[in-house]
């Protein structure tokens, strides 16, 4: 039985991973293929940037004495990586997948159905683990065989501790919910303070320690070295130490153990609970009118507003965008004398930044779900005397209003901070929302082309879709290319030409996605199903 | 009003619906009945230009559902089989959505509601969330914000499924007095008893082809449509 839910959850998986039903199996190999290559290339760029980092760091922590730090090092980077991937995931993949009710209602033991979810979302956490673990134990110094024995146990282990922390946040919130109106809204609070916190100490013993160590060396890692578990975990896969591994297994695995225990025999009733929250009753009051595109757009906003995992998974550049608009001012001093120490540089600042918001925006993918995310209200806006373009201009245009003026924004506190000319000025306005108009259209094109309407749960189209994947992919490629662009020029002294170039190209790239939205959006919207 | 003409869709090498040819006139309450898989679903989607078709023409009061979608989609209604609706919309923000996209002006929309919700009785429930409806809960505010903008033909997929008697009896009388003002309805159901009293003709419909259809009287004649329905179902097994 529990091989016939893990058989469902990894057809599932496998679908929303690759946007490709069983049904159609036969007719897309091809496709198969290719989401393959997307997959393989997309976790070859991010074990590639991992490994850069672990090589650097590999050999001066081993020139230093200090293998043990590198592994701690691994071990916080590879438990940050999986944590901030599935901290989103787990409320949605355990208590509010839409076959919770059918399953229950069968004669499957609950813990079988809650087991299956588990193992799936150990299993993306071990995927996610793997571009971190394979740079890292390439780069590293074992000093023994057991090192490296350890090295196997840790990664086993450090995913159960993940889904583990993830998983109880996720059950937290989920009680928390049943008893208050603004669920969305309380479980967006409650990530972003979860997350922030995490951050906040992620940076204290990481980013910090790795700026001081590079300072301080061995009075750093003795002030590491404080941090048990941390030794611990760093010397046994260093220097294969049992007593330590066995000390780190015991703590990474009982929370899981203790998380699995709290959810099992609370399961049926987190996942079936209902609101407690007081019925409103109805008080006729006058009806706001709008137009029809109005009325869309509000709708757009109205199911944003309603899920927490859409607005954390899609919106979480913005407030990014806003933290850099801040810490751009406030360390603006910082900033300008760190270039002023190397003049070379000083002439990158600007586009450098321009660049920055432009990656920002790369990251913001409201548009790249929200078709799949009608699933089977489908029907609705389709049997309606709506044009396809006007829908999909809607959700373009919710995405563009929270983005263009954050990104105006950013835009003046970058001339502000850097003061440049006033065709730069106007340049470093144009080309992000250019950029973002673009990226907008990109994303709901990616969509019409890969929708997905049989997801189980939000989570699977707005954090795993296929046109989320390959938005961000093109998102990332066209970073490369703008950013180059502007990057490039200015180390040759054109920063404006470099500017004007990718600004127009922006532009160019937006106004033909417009047009292409308009002549094919409406027949593609259609013909969806 | 609805003029289906020669009427093909195939899913693959399956011939859902072949060759189907039917046509309701205004003041007419059209049953359409078949066995599970028959084609209903299909030809009623295509009827309301959410599923493209292979071949033929669907005209609603004139106008072709392939080249005027939009003129055809506001004189007409859909509610489909399953009230798939906005659950993150409360009920009176989906009726006002609605009423948006018909530019239904602020007196229609408040006195429909008003009347409509007040008979389906779900006047208390409108601040709700959908999300916490009943199926019978959405299928009433499927058929309200159907009947918010007036619609001349309407077009069902089992209608009566999850609607409590009394939604039922009221749903059978919107039926009749809408036909009565000039308006029509094309539905489905499995419902013989009901499609037999109400409606004034019928087509039956296997395997995506019509056996028979017409006035109820020319259709069952002096036995019941169960009747007849099995007998048909029989003969061209």
């Amino acid at each position: 039985m529990l091989k016939t839910l893990l058989r469902i959850r990894l057809a599932s998986l496998s679908s929303y991973f690759t946007g490709i039903s069983r049904a159609k199996k036969k007719a897309s190999t091809g496709k198969t293929v290719g989401f393959i290559l997307l997959s393989v290339y997309i976790f070859g760029v991010f074990g590639f940037l991992f490994y850069t980092s672990f090589h650097a760091m590999g050999n001066a922590y081993h020139t230093l004495g200090l293998d043990w730090l590198y592994f701690a090092m691994f071990a916080l980077s590879d438990f940050a990586l999986m944590f901030v991937f599935s901290i989103f995931t787990a409320k949605a993949q355990l208590f509010e997948a839409r076959d919770n009710e059918l399953l229950l209602s069968m004669p499957v033991p609950p813990r079988y159905i809650l087991t299956s979810r588990l193992l799936l979302l150990i299993g993306i956490n071990l995927i996610f683990e793997a571009c971190v673990a394979i740079p890292a134990a390439i780069c590293g110094y074992f000093s023994n065989p057991l090192g490296i024995f350890a090295f196997v146990v840790l990664c086993l282990a450090i995913p159960l501790f993940s889904t583990a922390l993830s998983s109880l946040m996720g059950w937290i919130i989920a009680k928390i919910n049943v008893h208050v109106r603004h669920k969305s809204l309380v479980t967006v609070l409650l990530s972003l303070l979860f997350l922030g916190a995490y951050f906040y100490v992620y940076y204290a013993f990481f980013y910090q320690g790795l700026t001081d160590i590079l300072l301080n060396g061995q009075l750093i890692a003795d002030h590491l070295s404080a941090v048990t578990l941390l030794f611990w975990l760093g010397s046994a896969m260093a220097n294969g130490n049992l007593l330590y591994l066995l000390l780190c297994t015991v703590i990474l695995v009982v929370p899981f153990l203790v998380v699995c225990w709290i959810l099992s025999v609370t399961f049926i009733r987190t996942a079936t609970e209902r609101s407690h929250a007081a019925k409103i009753r109805y008080e006729e009051k006058t009806l706001h009118v709008s137009s029809a595109s109005g009325a869309l757009v509000d709708k757009e906003f109205r199911h944003l507003a309603s899920s927490s995992i859409y607005m954390l998974n899609a919106g979480l550049g913005l407030l990014f965008l806003l933290g850099g608009c801040v810490a751009l001012l406030l360390e603006k001093g910082k900033i300008l004398s760190l270039f002023s120490l190397q003049p070379d540089m000083a002439d990158l600042l600007f586009p450098g930044l321009v660049v920055c918001i432009l990656l920002m925006h790369s990251t913001v993918t409201f548009t790249a779900p929200s078709i799949s995310l009608e699933g089977q209200s489908l029907w609705i806006c389709q049997s309606l005397p709506l044009d396809g373009f006007q829908v999909l201009w809607a959700k373009i245009k919710m995405q563009l209003t929270l983005q263009l003026p954050l990104s105006l924004l950013a835009s003046i506190c970058v001339i502000v901070t850097m003061r440049p000319g006033v065709v730069e000025a106007v340049l470093a306005l144009i080309l992000p929302a250019a950029f973002a108009v673009m990226m907008a259209e990109i994303g709901i094109i990616c969509n019409l082309k890969h929708p997905n309407f049989t997801w189980m749960s939000e989570t699977q189209v707005v954090k795993q879709g296929v046109s989320l994947l390959l938005s961000m992919l093109i998102g990332f490629v066209l970073l490369l290319l703008l950013g180059g662009i502007c990057i490039l020029s200015a180390l040759k002294g054109f920063a404006l030409a470099g500017l004007l170039l990718a600004t127009i190209l922006s532009a160019v790239g937006s106004i033909c996605l417009y047009q292409w939205l308009r002549k094919r959006g409406s027949a593609l919207y259609a013909a969806l199903s | 009003m609805l003029k289906i003409d020669h009427l093909t869709k195939t899913y693959g090498e399956k011939k859902a619906v072949d060759d189907l040819s039917l046509h309701i006139l205004p003041g007419e309450i059209y049953g359409f009945i078949g066995h599970n898989g028959a084609g209903k679903t299909t030809t009623i989607k295509a009827c309301c230009g959410i599923l493209p078709f292979d071949s033929g023409e669907i005209a609603i009061n004139g106008k072709s559902i392939k080249t005027d979608p939009i003129a055809c989609k506001k004189i007409m209604a859909y509610i489909p089989d399953n009230p798939d609706l906005y659950e993150f919309l409360s009920g009176i923000k989906y009726l006002n959505f609605i009423a948006d996209i018909f530019g239904v002006s602020q007196s229609d929309r408040e006195e429909r509601i008003r009347r409509y919700a007040a008979l389906f009785e779900l006047t208390d429930d409108l601040a709700q969330p959908i999300s916490s409806y009943s199926h019978g809960m959405k299928q009433k505010l499927a058929l309200i914000s159907a009947l918010i903008h007036d619609p001349k033909l309407i077009i069902m997929d089992e209608p009566f499924v999850g609607l409590d008697p009394k939604a039922s009896h009221s749903l059978k009388e919107l039926m009749r007095q809408h036909c009565d003002r000039g308006g029509a309805i094309f539905f489905s159901t499995h419902v013989l008893e009901v499609a037999e009293k109400l409606c004034d003709k019928v087509a039956i419909i296997k395997g995506g082809r019509l056996i028979v259809s017409g006035t109820m009287e020319e259709v069952k004649g002096n036995t019941s449509l169960e009747d007849v329905f099995l007998e048909l179902e029989d003969k061209h097994a």
